[in-house]
């Protein structure tokens, strides 16, 4: 896979553990050779507008965002929002992964134009089948505007 | 009764023209009457003239023939003398001689009037006369001589003789022309009387037309007159009838207050006859003490003034009992303006007064606070309730514009809707104001208002809602407060269910990669011990899900809809069972009504309800679901029996509540939060939900929903 194209998946998450656990998954079911973990909404931001840090990366969006909704400083509302309002960002899926089932959560990410909206399950094995098979839909086989 | 005006009696012409041209013929018959009765006089008169003079003639001719015969034997006497010289004879003679002399006066007499015939009489006299000397010669001759007469004597005679013709002549002469006279006279009377018979038979005859016209007439006037006096009588005792059958009492006075005249329906009021009344007894009589002064004060004015308005007197009846009335009266003067009598009108205010007492009463025990108000902005008449609620006295708020009692930051509103609705007529529904009090506090009062702009004023009602005021703002801030709880806890549930969870995958996570990644370094003691720690953390992640789910049921908002409650049922079992297991799982759904209810939270109950049956009854051999529902005082109840495990009645109270369970997590497992849904949905649908059970006899759950149309379609 080496060979391919990287594909990379940016993950917005606050939570170390589901970070760690959401990378293993990625890892395990072997969709991405780059994930990009940041912690906060303000640093994905950066990293797909290439601000700040991320000033110097190359160009190019990432295949998906991995969100978590409760986020400091900026959080993941904000940051759905800011990337589908955004001409250049609109086309990334963006896939919200949140702990709990709120249905004005639901209701206002759909609004804003989330791709999916994804509860976190506490068993783990349904964690990594979960994040695997959003991963693998919306990076491998999605096709977005180039 | 065809209506009657007396002034059209008389059929077209007026009485007095009839009466004059009836007179008119009737003094037209008189005076042809008169002309006859003097026609017919004159003609009576002229009848016995006639006669007078037949008789008159007749006399003539008699006296003449009588004087023509006396003469004759004059002659012959004096001539047998002077044959025989019979001196008796002469003697005769001379008798004879005087009698002629006597009837030829008689004519004379009788003809005074006719002067030929006087004349004639002279002659005839002078005729007789010289007769007479002529005879008287020769008688002389003959006495002297005695013989017979000489020659002289025979010329005497001769004479005598031609003398005697002439006047016998005369004699025929006069009686001719007696006669002829007579003839006269009798045609002269037969044209009069002919005319005078002719006049009398067209006179009877125009009199009689005449008043036979004229009686005709005044038969026609006397008809109409007795028809309209027939008339006038009924139309008499029809105003007798309304009179003295008037819904209101009549009475007229003297002037001395007696009554003169008094109406039948008056007299009932008063239980008195009308003998006992009339004429003898004083309007007065008939009143109250306190009424007596009204009316005698009244009476004289009246008097003088003519007319009374309405007088409010109290009447006392024959038996004691009194009858409140209204007068009015009028004065009936005669041409010189002196008082003759005054005419009353008097209605029966029982009726109105007792109106009146209810009006009164439902103002002054209103506990509203009511009042008219005049477009000058001051009130006219309040009910006690001011005085109680605000401690003004009436007559307090009354001396004031009621603005000046309108709290200043309502003046504004307050007088725009006054003066709006006095504008436009309309009413004035739930304004509300705050009114200053004796102690200076105010109170909130709701007005509903309506205008009679025509007259001026405004009646109105206001309510006191000053508590009602600080309960609903009291109940504004608990709901504003639980408002914020919710939100609170609106927030708290969030956080629980993203901040707990995530540790709870952590734990389960990486015990998951721990027994992944070191599986060889862990033993088997070590491998269950991990299985434990995950197994609890996700039963916790289960119990955190559910416990989110219960509070959403219930501050979910209920949107209710018709909902096929069979084939929603059918539908939840098919996914609860699973197609291998639905073999040996036998279930049935009987007809059960539709519902009228939230289908989210309907189709929670029928997951719990039948995912309970299922679990429960999984461990039987054959085990068996059942779902239908039955109506009980017209209410759907509708249940799902298993034939599962069962439980002991006693503790059926503790089902519905959440987190308690009556089985071990080992034996069947669950959070204890299914019911306690099941609860929750069908309470806030209005509904209850109940169980009968019997340990390892199985279960049926009941529930009912209560809502409109619940009950229909029960196909």
């Amino acid at each position: 896979m080496a060979t391919h194209e990287p594909i990379e998946i940016l993950l917005a998450e606050d939570n170390s553990a589901d970070a760690e656990l959401a990378l293993r998954a990625l890892r395990d079911s072997r969709i991405s050779n780059t994930v990009i973990w940041v912690k906060d909404g303000n640093e994905a931001l950066d990293y797909v507008l290439r601000r700040a840090a991320y000033r110097d990366r190359a160009t190019g969006n990432p295949r998906l965002v991995l969100l978590d909704l409760k986020m400091p400083k900026v959080d993941g509302l904000e940051v759905l929002r800011a990337l589908k309002s955004d001409e250049s960002t609109r086309s990334i899926p963006v896939v919200v992964m949140t702990s709990s089932h709120e249905e004005r959560d639901l209701v206002e990410t759909y609004r804003l134009g989330v791709n999916s909206y994804i509860v976190k399950p506490v068993d783990f094995e349904q964690f990594v089948a979960v994040v695997a098979s959003a991963g693998y839909y919306w990076s491998v086989v999605n096709k977005v505007p180039a | 009764m065809p209506e009657f005006d007396p002034r059209r009696s008389g059929a077209g012409r007026a009485p007095a023209a009839t009466l004059r041209l009836a007179g008119t013929g009737l003094g037209a018959a008189l005076l042809l009457m008169m002309v006859i009765a003097a026609v017919g006089a004159r003609s009576m008169l002229e009848s016995a003239e006639r006669s007078a003079w037949v008789e008159h003639t007749l006399e003539v001719l008699a006296a003449s023939e009588n004087a023509r015969a006396l003469l004759n034997r004059v002659e012959i006497g004096q001539r047998e003398y002077l044959i025989t010289g019979d001196a008796w004879r002469l003697t005769r003679s001379e008798i004879l001689q005087r009698e002629a002399g006597a009837a030829i006066s008689l004519v004379g007499r009788l003809t005074a009037e006719i002067p030929r015939q006087q004349e004639r009489v002279r002659e005839l006299t002078a005729l007789v006369v010289e007769r007479q000397e002529i005879a008287s010669a020769l008688i002389e001759e003959k006495r002297r001589s005695g013989t017979a007469p000489g020659r002289a004597d025979v010329a005497r005679e001769r004479r005598s003789r031609t003398v005697m013709d002439s006047t016998r002549e005369l004699l025929d002469t006069m009686q001719k022309e007696e006669r002829a006279l007579l003839e006269q006279r009798s045609a002269d009377l037969q044209v009069n009387r002919e005319f005078a018979l002719a006049l009398v038979i067209f006179g009877s005859v125009s009199a009689m037309l005449v008043l036979l016209g004229a009686f005709a007439l005044l038969r026609r006037e006397i008809s109409e007159r007795l028809r309209a006096e027939a008339a006038l009588a009924r139309y008499a005792d029809e105003t007798d009838d309304l009179y003295n059958r008037a819904p209101c009492g009549y009475h007229s006075l003297d002037a001395r207050g007696v009554i003169v005249r008094i109406n039948d329906t008056e007299l009932a009021w008063l239980g008195y006859a009308r003998d006992e009344v009339v004429g003898k007894l004083l309007f007065r009589d008939f009143l109250t003490p306190d009424s007596r002064g009204v009316f005698e004060r009244s009476f004289e004015a009246q008097k003088q003034s003519g007319v009374v308005p309405n007088l409010d007197l109290t009447l006392v009846r024959k038996d004691g009992t009194t009858l409140p009335v209204s007068s009015s009266a009028s004065v009936i003067r005669d041409s010189d303006g002196r008082y003759v009598m005054s005419r009353s009108t008097v209605f029966d205010l029982t009726e109105r007064s007792r109106l009146q007492q209810d009006l009164d009463r439902i103002f002054e025990l209103s506990q509203d606070l009511v009042c008219v108000a005049g477009a000058d902005g001051h009130m006219k008449r309040l009910s006690p309730a001011w005085e109680r609620v605000l401690g003004h006295t009436v007559e307090e708020v009354i001396a004031q514009p009621f603005i000046d009692l309108v709290h200043p930051d309502d003046r504004e509103a307050t007088l725009a809707a006054f003066d709006h609705q006095l504008d436009s007529g309309e009413s004035v529904i739930s304004f509300e104001n705050r009114y200053r009090c004796k102690d200076g506090s105010y109170r909130v009062l709701l007005w509903n208002s309506t205008p009679v702009p025509r007259d001026g004023c405004v009646y109105a009602s206001a309510r006191d809602i000053t508590e009602r005021k600080r309960d609903e703002e009291a109940l504004l801030a608990a709901m504003q407060a639980s408002e914020a709880s919710n939100h609170e806890l609106e927030a708290f549930s969030y956080s629980v269910s993203h901040d707990l969870r995530a540790p709870l995958r952590a734990i389960d996570g990486f015990s998951r990669i721990l027994e992944q990644d070191f599986a060889e370094k862990i033993d088997a003691e070590g491998h269950r011990l991990l299985g434990v720690i995950r197994r609890s953390a996700q039963r916790m992640g289960q119990l955190i899900d559910d416990l989110l789910e219960f509070s959403r049921v219930g501050r979910k908002a209920l949107s209710r809809r018709r909902i096929d409650m069979r084939a929603m049922a059918d539908e939840v079992l098919r996914e609860l069972v699973p197609a291998d297991t639905a073999k040996q799982t036998s279930w049935q759904v009987g007809s059960l009504p539709d519902a009228l209810a939230d289908p989210a939270l309907v189709r929670q109950v029928w997951a719990n309800l039948l995912s309970n049956a299922v679990k429960f009854s999984g461990h039987r051999e054959q085990p068996r679901i059942e779902v239908g529902s039955r109506n009980e005082n017209g209410e759907a109840v509708y249940f799902v029996r298993d034939n599962g495990a069962g439980f002991s009645m006693q503790h059926s109270n503790k089902l519905f509540r959440v987190f308690q369970r009556l089985h071990g997590d080992d034996e069947f497992p669950g959070t204890g939060v299914g019911l306690a849904i099941v609860e929750r949905v069908v309470s806030r649908h209005g509904g209850g939900a109940w169980a009968e059970s019997l340990p390892d006899g199985g279960s049926t759950f009941f529930f009912t929903l209560r809502g409109k149309g619940e009950a229909d379609g029960d196909a």
